[in-house]
């Protein structure tokens, strides 16, 4: 059976019809004093505030009859039992095992704790000292390389988790390091000691060029302190990935190695040994925590009814705007320096989930999907983009995040009352732009004047957590993610791969001799990860024609660029040997105009990228 | 002089002995003499307590509640007690009329105990601070034979009579030094965390110098010979210990980190240093077995925190057994004196034995770590032991042998900044 359309579902004309009768907000508030109370949706100690949104009893009813429609009890059954829901590459997406306690996990994947028990093990070590560098000194930096779902999600979860940090814990700094240019390991380097600082090299494939650069760089860098490559790579550096294979060709002995598998997506794998670097950051019981929040989250998701489902409410809301309401842009409004990066991960969480144009079964859509998603702390962008959201001409829904409690662990400080005060004027801030853009001109005083005629009726939520700590936060990302997934059924497409992101990285790989061949002093090499077979690239993945008729293109006229490329190149090769003829010869050897990682790192490494 | 002595350590039991065999009547609230093997005791200490006992001066197992006794002096000898604990027992005692602190307390306490007091009865009393300068190893004459008398105290009246409870040991010249209770408690303080400061430089130097291939005991002896500077608390090494001597450090440093807006000051980089120097050891059998340490055999020779004393406290042995059995090495531990404490910390930890001489330790051993300079270690017949050994390392935390003799011999030797890198 073909996987059917959003188009084709019956609900969908009815949701047409309603959407037609282009309801306002305002209209829709005065219409029901009651309909605050009555629009939220509660999953444990969050609620979801939809009131804003552009629906009514009767849309809510045909939401629910989509959902039923395109069977989403069943395909999250499908999910949570471990069936091949990646039907592209043809794979479980079991991400939601590796919360749940080991009762509860579909069979045969003891692997999980067995991993789990090994980060924690780690985690100890390093963080009581037992770990030493090369010289015998303990560790006092950890640096995360790692790209994609590789960083973002750790990276998002240390920073909003940072006061929860376990006395264990606190001596140990960890960064990260994602940009494939080497310009954050550049900084990093700079300030860090190759005595004490050890290595997390994070790729589910491990041969992601971004990460893999930058993990050779940082082997020169060490390999320039210790010469002895076979104590180098035993005591700074712990390799996360899903082949065993490609991290031992790395150099990584056994012990070094954290394992998961490939039905864990790269976006998701936050909750596999790739959240290392929360652990050690945080502490393990921390990660923990984060591990059971998640799950009360998922237990919820598979049980609630669909309007009373918190994920497949927020899925349903973002398809009625889509789909129906035509909003094409989704704005992701933290009140929470803690949640800084939260934006950014979700954007690589939602966007390449659901950022697709065919169904699960290759079928081309005649429908939109995945909306443009992008954010900010909600209180920094109201100082940048809101003007867009009041006034522009874009229709953009979006989702105020906001903790209820904030400070209540620092009621010792002397500037406590004024910290709270600040999250009290955070709080109207947030309740208050959402009321501004649901309400416009209504909300405030009428006025002809032009410039401050505010339109209003930009929908949005408010998810109210009842504070964020671990657990919440746990349940917060998998809410997130379980939307992806309810989203994805609703448009019958497939959220875990991602073939878009693979074309870039070929062509890039058969640009980089170009660039290295037309410098006369370096060497052409091949590229550290350079592979006959890359990145995920199943010989012939189901639905993914017209991607891997494009690349077998360029196999086959190798290096048939078009000339706007190869100008490109020449143009920047012609900057490049300009500037480096200004320079002496000492100063061009220098690592300023060759920041770390420039280098062809494959000539220093004989077994960088022989895997 | 009638005496109540509370608190059953070094201090205490030296206070008691002394002040015992003067002519004093002492009561003590420790109930019997420690093992004459305990850390509490020193064996000539352990002689005069017994003496005093059976010449009945001293009285051990006193308990205010159940006896009532006029007292002259109350001394409270215990460590890091609160100010409300040092009330109740004065209030137990039934308000002797003077009582003295001497062990380091936190700046003010003094003060602050008068005041209390002075609202608790309207009977007179005087609190003064009278700081112990007890060494473990040499408690008796260190107590006797003190180079100055450290007494803070506001009142001319316990002044008199703390100076006329001393001076059996005060005749040829007058060693008492009187200022304000405060002024005391940061002298006391200060002291130490000078100490410290000269050890921790000492060491940092150290480490320079075997970086840069020099003999750290030239400079040391050049150093010390400048009378500005003198010979004491010179020695570079694998770092010092003492629970008394860490406590006040720990102290000075929270009373310097409260004071001072930057979370960094010279205190905590000498502590710092410290800790650093008690993984030296570690660190160099480290980098000389390449991070293969798991099943190698290692002898530590000396775990006490300085020779001829009994506690393990803060010692570098115990940090260097724990990191050692954490990387699944088997430790042969000798001391003199120490064994006991060391296999109550340890508890039967798997991996870790204790030999009854330097020699027996080393036998079979892929290391000897020397930690503690007890007098019995420096001349062994080194030659004869290294041929005991499965490789002949030594790694010599004190620095008590000569490196080209033992270069000679054929060992692989390191002291701490002697020059051989490891």
């Amino acid at each position: 059976m073909s996987q059917e359309l959003l188009t084709q579902r019956s609900a969908f004309a009815n949701l047409q019809a309603l959407a037609n009768q282009k309801k306002k907000l305002v209209d829709l508030f005065s219409e029901d004093s009651r309909r605050a109370q009555k629009m939220t949706v509660s999953a444990g100690s969050m609620t979801l505030d939809f009131s804003k949104q552009r629906v009514t009893g009767e849309v809510l009813e045909a939401l629910e009859k989509l959902a039923l429609e395109a069977k989403l009890p069943s395909r999250i059954k499908a999910l949570f039992a471990g069936e091949k829901v990646n039907i592209s590459e043809d794979r479980a997406a079991l991400h939601t095992a590796l919360r749940a306690p080991a009762d509860k996990r579909p069979e045969g994947l003891d692997a999980v704790d067995e991993q789990l028990e090994r980060m924690a093990v780690l985690v100890e070590k390093v963080q009581s000292g037992v770990w030493r560098g090369f010289s015998g000194k303990r560790i006092t930096d950890v640096v995360n390389l790692g790209v994609g779902g590789s960083d973002l999600g750790p990276l998002m979860v240390t920073q909003a988790l940072r006061e929860f940090t376990q006395p264990e814990a606190r001596s140990l700094k960890v960064h990260f390091a994602s940009t494939i240019d080497g310009s954050q390991l550049f900084d990093l380097l700079d300030h860090l000691n190759p005595e004490t600082t050890l290595f997390c090299i994070a790729s589910k494939s491990f041969t992601t060029i971004d990460t893999l650069s930058n993990a050779d760089t940082v082997r020169s860098w060490l390999g320039s302190y210790c010469p002895d490559s076979e104590l180098l790579h035993r005591c700074h550096f712990i390799g996360m990935s899903a082949s065993r294979e490609k991290m031992t060709a790395w150099g990584l002995p056994e012990a070094n190695q954290l394992y998961f598998w490939d039905w864990v997506g790269g976006r998701f794998s936050l909750w596999a040994t790739i959240g290392l670097p929360i652990a050690l950051s945080l502490g393990m019981s921390v990660f923990r925590e984060l591990l059971a929040g998640a799950h009360e989250l998922d237990e919820h998701f598979r049980s609630a009814a669909p309007l009373e489902n918190l994920p497949m409410m927020m899925a349903l809301l973002g398809v009625w705007n889509v789909n129906f309401l035509d909003i094409r842009a989704h704005a992701i409004l933290p009140y929470d320096g803690r949640l800084k990066y939260f934006p950014s991960y979700l954007e690589q969480l939602e966007m390449e989930s659901n950022g697709k144009s065919v169904t699960s079964d290759g079928q081309p859509l005649d429908y939109a999907t995945c909306p443009v998603l992008w954010g900010e702390i909600g209180a920094n962008a109201q100082h940048a983009f809101y003007q867009l959201l009041h006034q522009g001409t874009q229709a953009v829904a979006s989702d105020f995040i906001i903790a209820a409690s904030r400070y209540d662990n620092a009621c010792e400080f002397a500037h406590y009352e004024q910290l709270v005060a600040q999250h009290e004027l955070n709080i109207a801030n947030c309740l208050a732009q959402s009321r501004v853009l649901a309400l416009g001109n209504a909300a405030v005083e009428p006025t002809d004047n032009p410039f401050r005629h505010y339109p209003g009726n930009q929908p949005s939520s408010t998810l109210i957590l009842e504070r964020l700590d671990a657990r919440s936060l746990g349940a917060l990302i998998a809410t997130y993610e379980h939307k992806v997934y309810a989203q994805a059924c609703l448009w019958g497409i497939n959220p875990f791969d991602q073939w878009g992101v693979e074309l870039g990285k070929q062509v890039a790989q058969q640009l980089q001799p170009l660039l290295n061949g037309s410098s006369s002093e370096r060497t052409p090499t091949k590229p550290v990860g350079a592979h006959p077979n890359p990145v995920g690239a199943h010989p012939n993945p189901v639905g993914a024609h017209s991607v891997s008729d494009s690349r077998s293109g360029l196999r086959s006229h190798n290096l048939d660029l078009d000339s706007s490329t190869i100008n490109l190149a020449q143009l920047i090769e012609s900057y490049r040997a300009g500037s480096s003829s200004e320079r002496t010869p000492t100063e061009s050897v220098g690592a300023l105009t060759n920041p770390v990682g420039a280098h062809s790192v494959s000539d220093n490494h004989p077994k960088g990228g022989q895997s | 002089m009638k005496l109540l002595i509370i608190g059953e350590d070094l201090v205490a039991w030296t206070l008691g002995a002394v002040l015992a065999s003067t002519g004093c009547s002492v009561k003590m609230t420790a109930g019997a003499l420690p093992d004459a093997t305990s850390e509490e005791v020193e064996p000539d200490l352990s002689r005069l307590l017994t003496q005093q006992l059976e010449s009945g001066r001293l009285q051990l197992g006193f308990n205010p509640v159940a006896e009532s006794a006029v007292l002259d002096l109350l001394i409270d000898a215990r460590d890091f007690v609160s100010t409300d604990s040092i009330l109740d027992a004065v209030r137990l005692a039934d308000f002797p009329p003077l009582i003295a602190l001497v062990q380091p307390v936190p700046l003010g306490t003094t003060d602050q105990l008068q005041e209390a007091l002075n609202k608790a009865t309207p009977k007179p009393q005087q609190v003064v601070f009278w700081p112990n300068f007890i060494q473990a190893g040499r408690a008796l004459e260190s107590f006797t034979r003190v180079e100055q008398l450290l007494l803070g105290s506001a009142s001319a009246q316990a002044t008199n009579q703390i100076k006329r409870l001393m001076l059996p040991f005060n005749r040829s010249q007058e060693r008492f030094r009187v200022m304000t209770p405060r002024e005391a408690e940061l002298t006391k303080l200060a002291i130490n965390g000078m100490l410290a400061t000269r050890i921790s430089f000492m060491n940092e130097l150290a480490q320079l110098a075997e970086r840069q291939e020099i003999d750290i005991e030239a400079v040391r002896q050049g150093m010390g010979a400048d009378s500005r500077i003198g010979f004491q608390y010179l020695y570079p090494g694998c770092g010092f210990g003492g629970e008394a001597f860490l406590q006040t450090l720990d102290q000075l440093n929270s009373e310097l980190a409260a004071s001072q807006s930057s979370a960094q000051h010279l205190l905590s980089s000498v502590q710092a240093t410290n800790e650093q120097q008690k993984d030296l050891l570690f660190q160099k059998l480290w980098r000389f077995y390449k991070a293969n340490l798991a099943g190698k055999r290692v002898a530590v020779w000396g775990c006490s925190f300085k020779p001829n004393a009994a506690s393990i406290s803060g010692s570098p042995a115990i940090h260097l057994i724990e990191a050692l059995l954490a990387h699944n090495v088997d430790v042969v531990a000798y001391d003199p004196r120490a064994l006991p404490a060391v296999k109550k910390h340890f508890a039967g930890r798997a991996g870790l034995s204790v030999a009854d001489s330097p020699e027996a330790a080393a036998q079979g051993a892929d290391a000897i770590l020397l930690v503690t300079e007890w007098k019995e270690f420096w001349n062994l017949d080194l030659a004869s032991i290294k041929e005991q050994m499965n490789l002949p390392l030594l790694l010599d935390g004190r620095n008590i042998y000569d490196p080209e003799e033992l270069a000679a011999q054929g060992w692989v030797y390191s002291g701490v900044g002697r020059g051989q890198v490891v």
